[in-house]
């Protein structure tokens, strides 16, 4: 391996020697490392470089500079040359920039995070046998070569005994993710799944039939009414950008409006707060849709030239009034009706919706039907309203694959007939627990990610995952996955590799990720040691080229980066200061942008639908139509990417597909009841959410974001906690048919009723010492189960019992 | 594009900072200090060496340069997300050892279900114009500079704490580390180089805003001379100069109801 | 309107245990020494035993009060520079130089008083080799006691300025605290002399009782003043502010609550009283001491109360 050279090992020796001197006072050391902590010496005026990046500590991939004085990160910076953390608009990032950036919590914590005493150095071989929950085990650690050549024979047995399909792979996405799909693709695995699938493939459904765009961005700042569902922006910042959009977009006078059982962060500095009972989101937006349908608050102009299925959707909205709402999502009529006329009547408006609803069985039509107000308003892809970006980056490495002959174990596409090309979690889990799928899988590979801890159902993923025969994750830390594992390999943080990133905002931006200081326990980085074990497996392309022999990552990623919207090499956009942006800037009403003569010249258009298309007939003369744009005022435009080139409210061939129930699907957007209610045994309705201090479950080790939040007490509203006779601070109970754990009580008149609900990600017994033994963890309660119709996974949808311990 | 160069919103400015805080702080303290000094007849050398340092990184000093600057902070809690990045920043900037803060957030649940509201209001030290914790230093190791920052000389600081008792507003604290007395210095080493202090820098909500308000043109004159700004325990008489847009009075009579929430007490070890 | 924290972060109280102590050992050394020297100039013979022992009192713990003040500083070896910096505002920095003098004071003050008595010893020599040994002993010992009585006064009056001007603190703003302070100081050396008295001037027991008594009795008149300042101050902070009234919760029903009526007020104040004006308890030597040894436990208790207490309620 050439990049291990001696000496990186004798640095790595030493620094972990220092590291161990260290004792106790861990956390002590990790704030003022390398100092005395003398205040005359401000990190920032240290004598060093200041390198411009890009940031991980959440996947949102904020623009950061950071300074590396003597080899050691000391500070870390917005960089205002990145949109990223400015603004996702690009008039308002030109004028807002000079003010600079934004950076998180978290953001600012990553020094901490990458000299935690607490991370894995070495690769570590699992020695003791057992797994579960209660075993501690015991590691041996062993080098790089011995541990490739591992992984590398134990794959192979998969390969000789033609079972590639068998192994599982798992992977987070805001990085190196193309390398690794190309590495399932020839190793000829179909089970290549990742993060989305854990995160927001409802929403994407959702607007992918909406707008045939999975991703549209809220523009707030332009706006005059941002209403949001389910969406906590403010404390689920992702992009530094969003709370300094929001807050000033309802300075420039926007009404904002949250709706949320809870009074998040973003709730509370909205103008209004909708508490509304889990799970009923899409009823509230179907009775809102009725009243500014009834009251002809549309836009008449939009729907008339750019909504399909306005007269279906009309019809099943007729009855959905606010009086029926009431009942469903406890929300007064009187304020669903002033809601509904204040959206109808206030232009442009911004209407989201997230994990929120998302994370929800009802989730994908509930969603749609969020979308369906933004449609019939005509709030969409115009100033203020939801933009659909321009995702145009990177090019996609070119690799020719081999066949894959098997299936995939989770019914992808086939049981979930709304599901993400990234998998369905619950469903490989629960097969590889049960042993119910059509084969056994034998080996996983994670990276980035801790199932145990993210995917609903704790006892489920460790039964499931004690199946596998072996198990390899790739970690900055001892993850409660990490804990299930054969062979733990030692990831590198993001301030230590290179990668690209884009596409976060609503025009077309590249920027680069850069190692600003070497691997510090001199570590592969991730997509070397893909490489370097596609090397050792030898896996070839279609052509039975050996790909992965003498490729170099950097060429790769210049290759992409070269060949796509940037065309620049890594080492062009390097000197362009890490970051390319289109000069073209944010683009409005796209789907009006007309086709040009040459493309229609041979075109036809359809009289009732409006479409353009072409018509090609083959040898055998079956004819194909593609369909390029549709005709609407006279004009060929190329409208959106759905099958009517228009915003749909209605589809009828839906009805085909049935969900993974066995029932058909709806043709509108939807509501039905939540599967999972309350009950005698049950009867709260249990959330969670995420903090702005905290990403999912990887920040809790880390000491300056442990000591501004420590602990997720149970929200528990005024009045309920009365009747329980419950008090802050007190020790309660909370149990479901799945889990029961203790909790401490924040009572608070800041939460619905009916429910209760706490901050994801804690409640550790891995990672580190400052992680372990804080509060609660709440996938424990959850069942392993997904929603029928995309996959996605259920983390929201569970009820608890709550009492005093 | 040179990343070396930082962002310099207030870089109009920054040369008449740099000459405000290189200025040597307390030249009367100085005479006040060799009289001291005849009187118990101590004139060790090593002593006397000592007395005329400034703050070792104000210390290149331009000498005798005219007080134009009135250092302030504006704080607008309409904006303020209470997302702590301001506390962590500052953390990192000075290494600010574990359990004490320069910078931190106090939330605040109002009214109760449905009409209820969290409010979040970060603090520093207000840099009073008439600080109560120079007041009581019995060392002067703590002084308001000319430029308006309350600073201390850490090399004379004796520990004796009576600063962070006289403080009405809990800014000071006893660095673990070091073991003298320590509190925010607005960064006057950034101010210095014309850049904003490192809680301004990276300010999720863009709250904070930072500033000369003797400057006419600087974002903080227009916004104290525009906006309804407060400053808290105006009674305490300390005036304070971080001013609040927004400042909800319930912050301040909550004082002394007091209760810590979980993650504060919990947090950390 | 309802109103709850829910989220801060806790903050590090300034004056803990060893300032407290400090306040007490000023406070007994004033209060021995205003003995002291009120028996002699009142020429109160019969108390002169008392006078003398609380004559060396007052030195010796005036030496020691100060390595509580040093103990606290989180940089001790720098203690000296509060001899070579000055500020006028700061109640340490001025009561710095009264620390300085009035022990010299207190010294020469005992050294006059007893120098007749220890002539031969290392100290006479010591003194002599000064030039205190050629002047008249009994017109010194008047000069340096009268002159110490403004300085025991600053002594421990500016520990009470330390506290009375941190206007931030609602506890301890009160132009009350310096006169506080002193009427505890004489509660404090009383009964310490009385104490002293008990327990190591055992071959006078019999002959000192009903001095004793007599001292009691001025004893239990002083701590009537001090409690009715205290109540007075209470009385008053109960009708402030908001922030007064938390303040003062913390003693009434707060974490402090069992040291400042237990302790303080009951065990420090009433039951003493009890004890002292009683005909028959007042003159029984084991009631004495127990009598005075409860007032050093609730003076001591007052000093952590008021330190400790008044930092109770959070400033931000
Ligand atoms: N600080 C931080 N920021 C992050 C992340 C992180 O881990 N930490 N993760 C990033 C990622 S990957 C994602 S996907 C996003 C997610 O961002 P969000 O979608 O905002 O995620 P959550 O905070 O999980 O959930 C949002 C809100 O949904 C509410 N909620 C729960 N059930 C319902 C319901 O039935 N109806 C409605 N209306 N609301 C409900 C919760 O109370 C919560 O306030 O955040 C991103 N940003
Ligand atoms: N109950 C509940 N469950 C949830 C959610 C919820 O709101 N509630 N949210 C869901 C959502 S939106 C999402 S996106 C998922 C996210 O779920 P995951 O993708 O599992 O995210 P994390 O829990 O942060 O785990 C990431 C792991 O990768 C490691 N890691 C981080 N950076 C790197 C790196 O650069 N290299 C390597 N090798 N390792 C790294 C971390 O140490 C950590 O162990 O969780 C989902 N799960
Ligand atoms: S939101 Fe925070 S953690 Fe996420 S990328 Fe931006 S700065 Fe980093
Ligand atoms: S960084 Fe800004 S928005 Fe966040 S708590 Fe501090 S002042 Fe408020
Ligand atoms: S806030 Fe406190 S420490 Fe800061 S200047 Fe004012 S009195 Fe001094
Ligand atoms: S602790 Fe230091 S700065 Fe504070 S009053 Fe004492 S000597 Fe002055
Ligand atoms: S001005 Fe500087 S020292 Fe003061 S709080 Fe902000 S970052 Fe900290
Ligand atoms: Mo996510």
């Amino acid at each position: 391996m050439a990049n291990l050279s001696r000496r990186d090992f004798l640095g790595l020796a030493a620094a972990a020697g220092a590291l161990a001197g260290v004792g106790p006072g861990l956390t002590k050391k990790a704030f003022a490392k390398g100092t005395t902590g003398n205040p005359s010496s401000p990190t920032s005026t240290r004598e060093g470089q200041w390198i411009p990046s890009v940031c991980m500590m959440c996947g949102g991939s904020t623009g950061i500079k950071v300074l590396v004085s003597d080899n050691r990160v000391v500070k870390i910076e917005p960089n205002p040359e990145n949109p990223i953390g400015v603004s996702n608009i690009s008039t308002d990032f030109y004028a807002q920039k000079a003010k600079g950036g934004a950076m998180c919590p978290k953001g600012n914590a990553g020094i901490a995070q990458l000299y935690d005493p607490d991370r894995v150095k070495k690769p570590l071989l699992r020695v003791t046998k057992e797994k579960g929950k209660d075993v501690v085990p015991e590691w041996k650690e062993i080098s790089w070569d011995e541990a490739l050549d591992l992984v590398a024979k134990k794959f192979k047995t998969l390969q000789d005994a033609g079972e590639e399909h068998k192994l599982l792979w798992f992977t987070e996405d805001s990085s190196f993710i193309h390398i690794q799909q190309d590495f399932c693709n020839l190793f000829k695995t179909p089970n290549f799944s990742q993060h989305s699938n854990l995160c927001d493939v409802a929403r994407k459904a959702s607007w992918i039939r909406a707008v045939g765009h999975d991703r549209p961005l809220s523009d707030p700042v332009q706006s005059r009414y941002i209403l949001y569902f389910g969406w906590n922006p403010l404390s689920a910042v992702k992009w530094a950008h969003l709370p300094s959009v929001i807050t000033r977009g309802v300075q420039n006078g926007a009404k904002m409006v949250v709706v949320d059982p809870f009074l998040s962060m973003t709730a509370t500095k909205a103008t209004e707060w909708v508490p509304i009972r889990p799970g009923t989101d899409g009823a509230l937006a179907l009775a809102m849709a009725n009243v500014i349908i009834r009251d002809g608050l549309i836009d008449k102009d939009f729907v008339r030239d750019w909504v399909s299925g306005f007269d279906e959707f009309s019809q099943y909205v007729a009855d959905k009034t606010p009086a029926w709402a009431e009942k469903e999502t406890g929300i007064p009529a009187a304020n669903i009706e002033r809601l509904a006329k204040e959206l109808g009547t206030t232009r442009p408006a911004t209407i989201d919706f997230w994990s929120g609803p998302g994370q929800h069985s009802n989730g994908v039509f509930g969603g749609w039907a969020i979308a369906a107000l933004a449609a019939i308003t005509g709030n969409i892809d115009r100033p203020g309203t939801m933009i659909i970006p321009d995702k145009r980056g990177e090019k996609r490495y070119v690799v020719k694959n081999p066949k894959i002959s098997q299936p995939r174990i989770d019914g992808l596409g086939t049981k979930y007939p709304l599901g993400h090309a990234s998998g369905i979690y619950t469903e490989i889990i629960d097969n590889l627990r049960t042993g119910k799928s059509p084969y056994q899988p034998r080996m996983a590979f994670v990276m980035a990610q801790n199932l145990v801890l993210s995917v609903p159902g704790t006892q489920n993923v460790i039964d499931a995952l004690k199946k596998l025969e072996f198990m390899v994750v790739v970690d900055n830390f001892m993850s409660e996955t990490a804990l299930m594992a054969d062979l733990v390999l030692p990831g590198t943080l993001y301030l230590e590799r290179t990668d690209l990133v884009g596409n976060w905002v609503t025009w077309s931006t590249m920027a680069l990720r850069q190692p600003v200081v070497k691997p510090i326990f001199g570590q592969l980085t991730e997509p070397q040691l893909i490489i370097e074990l596609g090397k050792r497996l030898g896996l070839k392309d279609a052509d039975g080229k050996p790909f992965f022999d003498g490729l170099k990552y950097e060429e790769y990623l210049s290759w992409e980066l070269k060949n796509g919207a940037p065309n620049l090499t890594i080492d062009e956009i390097k000197a362009k200061g890490g970051v390319w942006i289109d000069t073209v800037g944010t683009a409005y009403e796209k789907f009006k942008k007309e086709l040009k003569a040459e493309q229609v010249k041979d075109a036809k258009v359809d009289e009732k639908t409006g479409l353009i298309y072409t018509e090609a007939t083959d040898k055998d003369g079956k004819v194909t139509k593609t369909v390029l744009g549709v005709q609407v005022g006279g004009k060929p435009c190329v409208g959106f990417n759905t099958a009517s080139k228009r915003v749909e409210l209605a589809n009828a061939d839906l009805a085909k597909k049935t969900d993974a129930n066995g029932k058909p699907l709806p043709t509108t957007p939807f509501y039905t009841k939540r599967d999972w209610q309350p009950d005698d045994k049950f009867p709260f309705y249990l959330v969670n959410w995420k903090e702005v201090t905290h990403t999912h479950s990887r920040t809790f080790n880390n000491p300056l974001l442990m000591e501004v939040q420590g602990w997720n007490p149970l929200y528990i509203n005024t009045e309920t906690a009365r009747k329980l006779g419950i008090q802050t601070g007190d020790k309660v109970i909370v149990e479901s048919p799945y889990g029961k754990a203790e909790a401490k009580a924040q009572v608070t008149g800041g939460m619905h009723p009916e429910v209760v609900g706490w901050q994801h990600g804690f409640g550790h017994w891995g990672f580190g010492e400052v992680a372990k033994g804080k509060g609660t963890a709440d996938g424990q309660f959850n069942v392993t189960k997904s929603d029928p119709v995309s996959g996605m996974a259920l983390h929201k949808e569970v009820c608890v019992k709550v009492s005093k311990a | 594009m040179d990343h070396n160069a930082k962002p310099s919103t207030l870089s109009d400015q920054s040369t008449d900072l740099i000459r405000q805080v290189t200025e040597s702080p307390t030249t009367r303290a100085g005479l006040l200090k060799a009289v001291g000094l005849a009187a118990v007849g101590l004139a060790g050398a090593a002593v006397a060496g000592k007395l005329g340092q400034a703050v070792p990184a104000l210390a290149e000093t331009p000498a005798n340069a005219k007080t134009t600057v009135r250092l302030a902070m504006v704080i607008d809690l309409r904006r303020c997300i209470g997302c702590s990045s301001c506390s962590v920043a500052c953390k990192q900037e000075f290494e600010v050892p574990e359990g004490v803060f320069r910078s931190w957030v106090k939330i605040v649940e109002k009214g109760s279900y449905p009409n209820v509201r969290k409010v979040a209001l970060p603090r520093l030290c207000n840099h009073c114009d008439s600080p109560a914790c120079v007041a009581v230093c019995p060392v002067q190791a703590s002084y308001k500079a000319d430029n308006g920052a309350v600073l201390i000389h850490y090399d004379k600081c004796i520990g004796c704490k009576y600063c962070m008792a006289a403080c009405p507003f809990d800014a000071r604290f006893i660095n673990p580390e070091t073991h003298t007395a320590d509190k925010c210095t607005f960064c006057v080493h950034r101010v210095a180089k014309g850049e904003n202090p490192a809680c301004v820098t990276t300010c999720l909500a863009h709250a904070r805003t930072f500033g000369d308000l003797n400057d006419p043109n600087s974002e903080v004159a227009k916004l104290v001379g525009t906006q309804p700004v407060q400053v808290l325990k105006k009674a305490m008489g300390t005036e304070p100069q971080v001013y609040y847009i927004g400042l909800d009075e319930f912050l301040e009579s909550e004082n002394g109801k007091g209760g810590f929430g979980f993650f504060g007490k919990e947090g950390g070890k | 309107m309802n109103a709850q924290v829910i989220y801060n972060v806790p903050h590090q109280i300034a004056f803990g245990w060893a300032i407290a102590m400090y306040f007490f050992f000023t406070g007994l050394s004033a209060g021995s020494f205003f003995i002291s020297v009120l028996v002699r100039l009142m020429g109160l013979t019969a108390y002169k035993r008392l006078g003398r022992i609380a004559a060396i009192l007052a030195p010796v713990l005036l030496i020691i009060a100060p390595f509580f003040l040093i103990a606290d500083l989180e940089q001790p070896a720098r203690f000296y520079r509060v001899l070579i910096y000055q500020n006028p505002t700061s109640p340490i920095s001025y009561g710095s130089y009264l620390l300085t003098l009035y022990p010299i004071s207190a010294v020469l003050y005992a050294y006059f008083l007893f120098r007749d008595e220890i002539k031969g010893s290392w100290v006479y020599k010591l003194g002599g080799a000064l030039g205190l040994n050629k002047a008249d002993a009994d017109k010194l010992t008047y000069f340096f006691g009268v002159l110490g009585i403004p300085l025991a006064v600053a002594v421990h009056g500016y520990t009470g300025f330390i506290v009375g001007i941190v206007r931030s603190r609602e506890l301890w703003n009160s132009a009350l605290m310096p006169v506080l302070f002193l009427v505890s100081a004489m509660v404090s050396g009383i009964a310490l002399v009385i104490l002293w008295s008990i327990l190591f001037d055992r071959q006078h027991v019999a002959e000192n009782r009903d001095l004793h008594a007599g001292l009691g009795k001025v004893l239990g008149g002083v701590i009537l003043v001090d409690l009715f300042m205290v109540l007075c101050d209470v009385l008053v902070l109960l009708a402030g502010k908001a922030e007064a009234r938390a303040a003062v919760q913390v003693l009434l029903s707060g974490s402090f609550a069992p040291y400042f009526l237990g302790v303080e007020i009951l065990a420090g104040g009433i039951l003493p009283l009890f004890v002292l004006f009683n005909r028959r308890l007042g003159k029984q030597i084991g009631w004495q001491a127990i009598a005075s040894l409860l007032v050093l436990v609730g003076v001591l208790a007052m000093r952590f109360v008021l330190v400790l207490g008044g930092q109770q309620t959070p400033l931000s």
